[in-house]
């Protein structure tokens, strides 16, 4: 099944073109790399998929399952099952993160007609998800991401993840801050998460998040637009000759 | 304005611990000085002036012009005395605190209060006592108080404002020696009109930690002042504050630090609503003879509709060059990262604008109030964006 289908997508921000007519299509069971340099727009991608305010399509469309994305709000886009991993999580001191996952739990299962997680269910798989992220449990009664290091607030979009099982995730560069343990961890989350319903895109900035998570396509973004796709051997290749190869070549 | 007009309609009394005709004069200068012009600038004195023409009979006569609870019943370390049944030695003491600074040309409305109300409330605690002490300021009416907490004492005081028509009140706290005393306090009615006036005389090594929370009125005005005049004496202040669609909030705290090593810490976090209005005046005064003192004040708020007025002034004079100071006063929105973030979750962008206002305000609500403040600020909040659950 298709899950997500970018076609010849524009992008401005602040009055600035990012994205150059970029397509790209996801089915079900699949995970995607996104590989490019700094400043090539992979952010601006992410950001674009989950709704943020700040960006404009002026042209091209998106198609998350059969509907048109655009049109949805951020949070109808959440209670659709589309996830994106900030590449930088943003600190709300006095909101505790479990009162955090409650509510965006409660929210989701509203829009769904679906019957609330009961508390003690809830901090059942709060506790497991921290768990499994080597995360202490502590973390779950201090304020989201406050004061936590930029490792631990990786791993922490990972927690989300597990916790609200969307159906798209964008991870976007969910690698970079973590040590290599701290990489094994986080990858052993994303690819428990992994099924045959469900699809990844990874943004990234290294190829080494690769050799745990394994893609099926890997994209190279460059100057707004998918300039090369290829399997697993792409990321490898990039990393032996840099992103000049490819312009050069 | 014409003090002698407005005099003229109070009734006449002699008070032991009040000179009339005194009072009188020092409210036709304070009226017309520089310093009332500057601190009620954003707040015209006037409309509060006006109140005390409209009040209700006279309450000298009341014994109990507010409503006393001591937690457990009486207690022996507890003696409450109506100023009008103080002993001679009690009222020296009431007369020579209340000369220490709420009688002075700063506070023109505690002379209008005090001759309004002709009595006052003198409390006394003299040894700790098991359980708290609740002060409700629920009648319509002027009400001067006095407490005097002795030395090594710990006290639990919980004071709410709770009248909705036009009060003024005055409470001067004297701290003994190493005394402990925890502040709650909170003015969250919709009142007429609202002026209350705190103010408090820290000895040597005494500590005092006050929780304040309010919320706009029809006019509501904060008075705070605290004298660290022992060594070592501290105070902290946490406080919240809601102002409303069409409401107003004026807070003005002073901190003297008059002594070496005294310590100082205040954190506000306040929000605007609609078309309200927000004033915070945040002055620290470190006086020549005091050497290490330590002072620190953060006021933030976010104005959370374009109509929002709010103003923060930050003051700061410092006469000794061995101190600690720091002061920082913001207004800003909501963080749209923040919004974006809650939203990419799931969460409403009125859901995820209230929980965030929520927990801006919650960072200063502790203590034994902090339930009812809760929840009387997430009411507003959703008052103001319906379709919160
Ligand atoms: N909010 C913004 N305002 C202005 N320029 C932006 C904004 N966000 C991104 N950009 C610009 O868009 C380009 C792509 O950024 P981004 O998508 O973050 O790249 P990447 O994630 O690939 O490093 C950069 O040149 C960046 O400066
Ligand atoms: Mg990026």
């Amino acid at each position: 099944m298709r899950l997500l289908e970018v076609d010849d997508l524009h992008v401005t921000v602040a009055g600035q073109q990012i994205l150059t007519g970029l397509s790209l299509s996801i089915d079900a069971g699949e995970v995607h790399a996104i590989m490019g340099p700094n400043g090539s727009g992979k952010s601006t991608l992410a950001n674009v998929l989950a709704g943020h305010p700040g960006y404009e399509i002026t042209s091209g469309s998106i198609r998350y399952k059969d509907i048109q994305l655009e049109d949805l709000k951020v949070e109808e886009r959440a209670h659709l099952g589309l996830f994106l991993a900030f590449q930088y999580p943003v600190e709300i001191p006095g909101v505790s993160n479990m009162e955090f996952m409650k509510a965006a739990l409660d929210a989701q299962a509203k829009a769904r007609n679906e019957e609330p997680m009961s508390a003690i269910e809830f901090m059942k798989a709060a506790r497991s998800a921290a768990q499994q992220l080597d995360l202490n449990p502590d973390f779950l009664k201090r304020g989201v991401n406050e004061g936590f290091s930029g490792g631990e607030k990786k791993r922490n979009e990972i927690l989300q993840l597990l916790l609200l099982q969307p159906t798209l995730a964008v991870l976007d560069e969910t690698d970079s801050g973590l040590d290599i343990d701290a990489i094994q961890t986080v990858s052993a989350g994303i690819n428990r998460f992994r099924n045959a319903d469900n699809g990844v895109l990874l943004i990234t900035h290294y190829q080494r998040l690769l050799d745990y998570i394994v893609p099926d396509v890997v994209h190279v973004l460059a100057n707004g637009r998918i300039i090369r796709s290829g399997d697993k051997s792409l990321a490898v290749t990039l990393e032996e000759k840099g992103y000049t190869w490819l312009s050069a070549s | 304005m014409n003090a002698a007009e407005i005099l003229n309609d109070l009734p006449s009394r002699d008070m032991a611990w009040l000179n009339s005709a005194e009072a009188a004069e020092r409210l036709s200068m304070s009226l017309v000085s520089g310093v009332v012009k500057e601190q009620w600038k954003y707040t015209p004195i006037k409309g509060f002036i006006d109140g005390f023409n409209h009040l209700p009979t006279p309450v000298g006569e009341m014994a109990n012009p507010v409503t006393i609870v001591i937690g457990g019943g009486e207690q022996p370390q507890i003696k409450l005395t109506p100023f009008s049944d103080a002993a001679a030695e009690d009222l020296d003491y009431i007369r020579d605190v209340l000369h220490r600074g709420i009688f002075s040309e700063r506070y023109p409305l505690a002379d209008l209060t005090a001759l309004s109300a002709g009595n006052g409330l003198f409390i006394q605690v003299s040894d700790t006592p098991e359980h708290p002490l609740i002060m409700d300021f629920s009648e319509t009416v002027c009400t001067p108080v006095v407490i005097s907490v002795s030395a090594n004492v710990h006290l639990e005081l919980m004071e709410t404002a709770s009248a909705v028509g036009f009060h003024t009140q005055f409470i001067r706290l004297d701290l003994g020696e190493h005394a402990v005393v925890h502040h709650a306090r909170s003015a969250l009615a919709n009142a007429v009109g609202h002026w209350s006036l705190l103010q408090a005389s820290i000895a040597q090594s005494a500590s005092y930690f006050v929780q304040s929370y309010a919320s706009g009125a029809e006019r509501r005005r904060i008075d705070t002042q605290i004298f660290l005049h022992g060594r070592g004496a501290s105070v902290e202040i946490d406080g919240a504050y809601l102002v409303e669609n069409g409401c107003h909030l004026d807070q003005q705290t002073i901190i003297e630090h008059q002594a070496a090593d005294t310590f100082s810490k205040q954190r506000f976090h306040g929000i605007g609503l609609g078309k309200s209005k927000t004033t915070f005046n945040g002055r620290i005064h470190i006086h020549r003879n005091a050497p290490g003192s330590d002072a620190a004040l953060t006021n933030k708020n976010l104005a959370l509709d374009p109509q929002t007025t709010i103003n923060t002034k930050p003051e700061l004079e410092i006469y000794t060059d061995d101190v600690k100071c720091s002061h920082g006063a913001t207004v800003g929105q909501l963080s749209e990262d923040a919004v974006f973030y809650l939203r990419s979750r799931g969460l409403s962008d009125e859901g995820a604008r209230a929980m965030l206002a929520t927990a801006f305000l919650k960072t200063c609500v502790h203590g034994p109030l902090a339930d009812i403040v809760e929840q009387r600020f997430l009411e507003a909040l959703s008052r103001h964006s319906p379709g919160l659950e």
